[in-house]
């Protein structure tokens, strides 16, 4: 007999990475994706357990979540200071390559001031989730999600309110749908800290 | 205090664990539901009900054999406790008084 193909490889890992603790559920899954063998199927129900079990995760614990987004917001806090010095040195290294290959056209640098900023943006992401990560390691994946809510929700309010204001290039949109995920890299950071050895 | 009654999705699951028996775990729970309840349910729901109710000790569980085609993870089969039984027996009598004397209940066009 030809054993059944494995279900797609995204919605499996995000299974093992969301909910560690739940390997009867993911097996559940596993026996019916070759039973069914639609991996629509698959992705729906992998998604669908991951929102769920961390939704649940923490409507169970609002303290806790709460304590998440605030050790999250101090750790992103903290590193801004670093963060402005990386963000002094970006801006001097792009803007000085750039204006030797464009002069002064306004484009680059536009592009050359928006992206000089998002690496440090990115590494505090990286750092903040995987702070709050290591603090909360018995509820990680509920906590990581409800700290990555809170920056999603702030960065979105904070792009429309100076959309809203803003009287300049029509670019601007462009990055704002384009870095729009950036908060994502919390799970990363998460992630990462999972993968770590404790000691 | 935990809650006296159920909920339908919980009184659901319960009643098809006890209708599976011994070889209750998520696949023929889930399965029993969306079969005999023509409920389509998700195992993610599912497993997230009866991890409540093992909470409220309404359900036992214990881990089973891991084989090939789960990806070499074990099943987790589902257990009713007597308290579970009891749940069971006061939603269905609290249903079963609520709905008794309607009219609109009545007939087959109701």
């Amino acid at each position: 007999m030809t054993p059944a193909a494995p279900p797609p490889p995204v919605p499996r890992r995000l299974l093992e990475l969301f909910l560690p603790e739940h390997a009867a559920l993911a097996g559940d899954l596993h026996e019916e994706f070759g039973r069914r063998g639609s991996a629509w199927w698959y992705w729906r129900q992998a998604l669908a357990a991951v929102a769920i079990h961390v939704t649940a995760g923490i409507a169970a614990r609002p303290l806790l979540a709460l304590r998440a987004a605030a050790a999250g917001w101090t750790t992103l806090w903290l590193f801004s200071f670093v963060g402005v010095e990386i963000n002094r040195f970006m801006s001097g290294w792009f803007l000085d390559r750039l204006i030797l290959l464009f002069w002064t056209h306004p484009f680059p640098m536009m592009w050359a001031t928006q992206l000089s900023y998002r690496p440090a943006l990115a590494l505090g992401y990286l750092i903040s989730g995987w702070t709050v990560a290591r603090l909360h390691r018995t509820h990680r994946p509920a906590m990581l999600v409800a700290f990555t809510m809170t920056v999603l929700l702030w960065t979105g309010y904070d792009e429309v309110q100076r959309s809203l204001t803003r009287s300049t290039p029509v670019l601007y949109p462009v990055f704002d749908v384009v870095f729009a995920p950036l908060p994502l890299l919390i799970l990363v950071g998460g992630v990462w800290s999972a993968r770590r050895p404790s000691s | 205090m935990p809650r006296p009654y159920l909920t339908d999705f919980e009184l659901m699951i319960l009643l098809a664990v006890l209708r599976v028996g011994d070889a209750a775990y998520g696949v023929p729970i889930a399965r029993e539901i969306e079969e005999t309840g023509g409920r389509p349910v998700l195992l993610g729901a599912v497993y997230a009900a009866l991890d409540r109710l093992e909470r409220r000790r309404l359900v036992s569980s214990r881990v089973g054999e891991a084989t090939a085609e789960r990806g070499g993870r074990a099943k987790r089969y589902f257990a009713v406790t007597a308290r579970g039984v009891r749940a069971v027996k006061e939603t269905q009598r609290a249903l079963t008084a609520l709905s008794s004397g309607i009219a609109a209940l009545k007939g087959r066009h109701a």
